[in-house]
């Protein structure tokens, strides 16, 4: 694939939410770069910390999480934005300009007692578009685009419309300013099968003909297959493996990745064939020694419980963090 | 059934206006009933006077006592009910036991005003200045504001009314000596010409400065802590957080993503309010003298004054049956999601 330049960079990222047990660690030195055009899918099961990331890309985790250390640095159209210096005045112009984020909770997006029509405007506004037949104009072109009818959505409050007709609604209102990277957490979790398979092929349009740079936040391992260029997997706050598409479905290293895809069913394949993963996700309060995934390893060393392993490169771009990244790599 | 009787009898306004007559005329009735049914009796009291006075035997002191009151005391007393609903219907409440010769009417119509203007008031007040607090310390939680409106509010929320007009008129009263409360007797200032000149204003609204305090203090508190919790169960809303990613301006989050949803359910309780308002406080307006609507009723209450004590309770009774329905309108204008209901 040939890749545009790069666009976000994150650098030892590493977020902390405050407790009154102690620090959660939510992420934890997480690094990993996003190119222009690129669709990059983060997978990790819940209370892994991929929202919490997702989040603090633009800087909208809540109040009790910490950004302990680390850069995100955005390169778009020439100009350099770090958005941990950022203030919040120029935050606010960023969001959604530049980086635009569709959440988990589309089905509770618009304001209830707001017609639709009135929140394209808002959105308009607040960037700067003073001409209202223009907003009007851009907002019927992209509803058509995701296939609603643009009069009768625009006239609606929120609680007329079903929950794919507003998630695309959504989607249609994240494309409104021409975003350069749109970064799209769960978007098809709270949907019928349907109405995801209308999403994705959606999503597939918009990466076709309009050549941003996704990033997807996701538990589904399925999903990324069908969207994504690169995969990166998160266990515990941490990035345990990252690699184009194909590096993971045909030569996943990590376990906790092998475990996801046995997990995930597949057209042809038969029930028999899906085993989950043993144990549950760790306390991010009381992380284990060693390596964080070693109390659901299949074949963990003694090594395994005394050192965290750094995520290393074991082939074009294909990383995994990963003590016996070279035995199990047959 | 025909179409149109079948378009009516699903009418909701119909319906609604339907519920209310029937409310209503239930509790005509009840109070009627229940009124009488206290013990003493201003008229036997007049009897037995008149008999021990003058001699007389009971009979023509009764008949005494019918001429005077206007009133009808040897029928069976749903006679009598049948009576007063008819007489009710167009608009004749009868006299007041109290004072011969007053048509009831006549004293609501002198009372009602200087009730509905203070605590109306007070309510406008009292909710406005509530919403903001209550918004601003949701905003600002954690901060020393929070904790001293916080527990303002707490205090204030718990003591009763009455009590918070005794300290009042102590303190300022008596303590102080910042109020001359003598003079504060009444509604109006004495020897002023009533009209819409600025000495008869300030007169007015000095005469009713203590009641009002005593309102807004006691309803505060409910407005701010309220306020404070639907703000802040609001601002944890999805749509907050995408109007945020939208990169909204605050101000406009504020305004009418965060406010416009926190004051919605605030709004039942404030029309609810307006409703009770006619009944007026009568312990307040006793403890300062101030002659609403609440001060007749609890006079009335003391005399058995039955024709005025019934106005009274009818207003009360239409005012909230009137204040619901408004309330239910209102509502649905506010917000969109239960339109449904109403244009059924």
């Amino acid at each position: 694939m040939a890749r545009g330049e790069k666009v976000l960079t994150v650098e030892k990222l590493s977020i902390d939410y405050i407790s009154r047990r102690g620090p959660v660690q939510a992420v934890r030195n997480v690094s990993f770069d996003l190119y222009a055009g690129e669709n990059l899918c983060i997978i990790g099961e819940s209370g892994s910390g991929k929202t919490t990331m997702g989040m603090s890309l633009v800087k909208l985790s809540p109040p009790s999480a910490v950004i302990k250390k680390g850069t995100i640095l955005y390169t778009l159209g020439g100009k350099e934005y770090d958005v941990r210096s950022m203030s919040e005045a120029q935050l606010r112009a960023f969001r959604w300009k530049e980086v635009a984020m569709v959440f988990q909770g589309a089905l509770n997006a618009f304001n209830p007692v707001i017609r639709i029509k009135k929140q394209f405007l808002d959105t308009g506004w607040a960037h700067n578009m003073k001409d209202n037949k223009e907003i009007l104009r851009r907002s019927e072109e992209l509803l058509r685009f995701v296939q609603l009818d643009p009069k009768r959505v625009l006239n609606s409050y929120q609680h007329e419309l079903s929950g794919g007709m507003k998630q695309r609604v959504l989607i249609a209102m994240s494309l409104l300013l021409n975003p350069k990277i749109l970064i799209m957490d769960e978007c098809t979790s709270a949907l019928d099968i349907l109405t995801q398979r209308t999403i994705i092929n959606l999503l597939k349009k918009i990466k076709e003909e309009m050549g941003i740079a996704f990033i997807f936040v996701s538990h589904d391992l399925s999903l990324a297959a069908e969207l994504a260029d690169r995969i990166v997997t998160i266990y515990a706050g941490r990035v345990v493996e990252m690699g184009t598409t194909e590096d993971i479905f045909k030569n996943a290293v990590h376990p906790y990745t092998r475990g996801l895809i046995k997990a995930t069913p597949t057209v042809t394949g038969n029930e028999e064939g899906l085993t989950s993963i043993k144990g549950t996700p760790p306390d991010l309060i009381r992380l284990p020694a060693g390596c964080k995934f070693n109390p659901r390893c299949e074949f963990p060393t003694t090594q395994c419980y005394q050192e965290e392993p750094e995520l290393v490169s074991i082939g074009k771009d294909h990383y995994v963090a990963c003590l016996k990244a070279d035995q199990s790599r047959d | 059934m025909p179409a149109f009787l079948r378009r009516l009898a699903k009418n909701f306004l119909l319906r609604r206006l339907l519920a209310m007559f029937a409310t209503i005329f239930l509790v005509v009735t009840l109070t009627f009933f229940m009124v009488r049914l206290m013990p003493g009796n201003p008229i036997e009291v007049y009897i037995n006077q008149q008999m021990s006075l003058t001699g007389i035997s009971y009979q023509e002191a009764q008949n005494q006592a019918a001429s005077l009151y206007n009133i009808d005391l040897t029928s069976p007393i749903w006679v009598q009910w049948v009576d007063y609903m008819k007489k009710m219907a167009v608009g004749d409440f009868g006299y007041s036991f109290s004072s011969p010769g007053t048509p009831v009417i006549k004293m609501i119509v002198d009372y009602l005003p200087w009730t509905i203007f203070s605590v109306g008031i007070s309510i406008f007040i009292s909710f406005i200045l509530g919403i903001f607090m209550g918004m601003y310390i949701a905003y600002k939680r954690g901060g020393w504001m929070d904790h001293i409106l916080s527990s303002f509010a707490s205090i204030t929320s718990s003591v009763p009314n009455y009590l918070v007009g005794i300290l009042l008129l102590i303190f300022f009263g008596v303590q102080l000596r910042i109020i001359p409360f003598s003079v504060m007797r009444g509604t109006a200032p004495a020897g002023v010409e009533p009209g819409f000149s600025l000495e008869y204003l300030w007169g007015i609204f000095a005469h009713a400065i203590l009641p009002m305090l005593t309102y807004i203090i006691s309803t505060i508190g409910g407005w701010i802590l309220t306020m404070k919790n639907t703000t802040m169960t609001t601002m944890g809303e999805d749509y907050v957080l995408v109007a945020k990613a939208r990169g909204l301006k605050e101000s406009r989050i504020i305004v009418h993503y965060v406010g416009r949803n926190a004051i919605l359910p605030l709004f039942t309780t404030l029309v609810m309010q307006v409703g009770l308002l006619i009944g007026g406080s009568p312990l307040i307006e006793t403890i300062f003298v101030y002659k609403g609507i609440g001060y007749a009723l609890s006079n009335s209450l003391a005399q058995r004054d039955y024709p005025v004590m019934q106005a009274i309770f009818l207003c009360i009774t239409i005012s909230v049956i009137f204040a619901n329905f408004a309330a239910d309108l209102l509502y649905s204008k506010l917000d969109p999601r239960i339109k449904s209901n109403v244009t059924e």
